[in-house]
């Protein structure tokens, strides 16, 4: 415990030497999510999801200015992520742009300590900087993080449904 | 009654169609603001001129009373599935209502999404839509997921 109270702790943008650090996370939100939905056959992740994943953060989130990753870096590992976006919306509605969090995830051993929920806060300042007006996200109904987005004042938006054809 | 696919001289009947929609939507939550009149231009852009899109009339005594459209919609290069079709309006106009027409073009979109080698037809309905949502339970709908949203000041 002692330990842990000088550790230093830090959110931040990611930088290009994080990459294969941060797509181990992502690995392990992926496996995670499998464990939890084995039968969510429509999110079943491709064969090569990492290294997909991988190129679309250098060749598209690195050269973006509408999107971003902050990581949490606690001595010199980095323990969580999170993924922001600007979503343009089509024309036909008054509000043209949303911002949206496609990913949030803290390894389990450092849960609890409110690092998702800096996170988070970190990716709504971003996207308040980006002069936008709402942050949206997609989570499982059953997922335990339902309540977290909750006590961060996220509230229930649109139900997603699926016809197997 | 017959359903057929929609074609561009119906856009004037879709698009007031669909503007009865939107006012309805507008209720939910103010991301749903439509741009005033803009019915033709959403059933145009998503439908007629999208190679994407896709959309079925029902008609009665050649008058259309409903429609529902479709697009396909692309997955993140991560997952297995690399596209669905995403069911963007089921819209019958309200004397009609109760008569199974609605359950008849969510029909019609399947089967195109069974010819076009589509696996999942996706949607998104508001929480507070309970006549959409049952709806679409009836048409077989399984619950994926939420949208969760925050305002920001």
């Amino acid at each position: 415990m002692v330990s842990s109270k000088k550790a230093v702790k830090m959110i931040r943008k990611i930088r290009v030497e994080d990459i294969d650090e941060v797509v181990e996370l992502f690995d392990a939100l992926g496996k995670e999510h499998l464990t939890l939905y084995p039968n969510r056959h429509m999110y079943k992740l491709d064969r090569n999801a990492n290294e997909n994943w991988k190129s679309y953060v250098l060749n598209d989130i690195f050269l973006s200015k509408e999107k971003e990753i902050f990581v949490c870096e606690l001595n010199d590992v980095l323990c969580g992520y999170v993924t922001i976006e600007i979503r343009k919306r089509p024309p036909i509605f008054t509000i043209k742009e949303e911002a949206y969090i496609s990913d949030l995830y803290v390894l389990d051993r450092y849960r609890g300590e409110g690092i998702g929920k800096k996170l988070v806060e970190k990716a709504i300042q971003w996207a308040k900087n980006k002069k936008v007006k709402n942050v949206s996200l997609e989570v499982e109904e059953k997922n335990k993080s339902v309540d977290f987005y909750k006590k961060i004042n996220f509230r229930d938006h649109m139900k997603q449904m699926v016809l197997k054809v | 009654m017959m359903i057929r696919p929609a074609k561009r001289e119906d856009i004037l009947e879709m698009g007031k169609m669909y503007e009865i929609v939107a006012e309805v939507h507008k209720e939910y939550h103010p991301i749903f603001h439509e741009v005033e009149n803009c019915g033709v231009n959403a059933v145009t852009t998503n439908y007629i001129d999208n190679r994407n899109g896709i959309a079925f009339v029902a008609e009665e005594n050649s008058e259309i009373v409903g429609f529902a459209g479709a697009q396909i919609k692309l997955m993140p290069e991560t997952f297995k599935i690399k596209y669905t079709l995403h069911l963007t309006d089921v819209v019958v106009l309200p004397e009609y209502r109760g008569k199974g027409i609605g359950l008849k073009l969510i029909e019609k979109i399947k089967e195109w999404a069974g010819e076009n080698k589509i696996q999942y037809i996706t949607l998104s309905v508001s929480f507070k839509n309970n006549f959409a949502v049952q709806l679409y339970e009836k048409a077989g709908f399984k619950d994926l997921s939420k949208d969760m949203i925050m305002d920001v000041d």
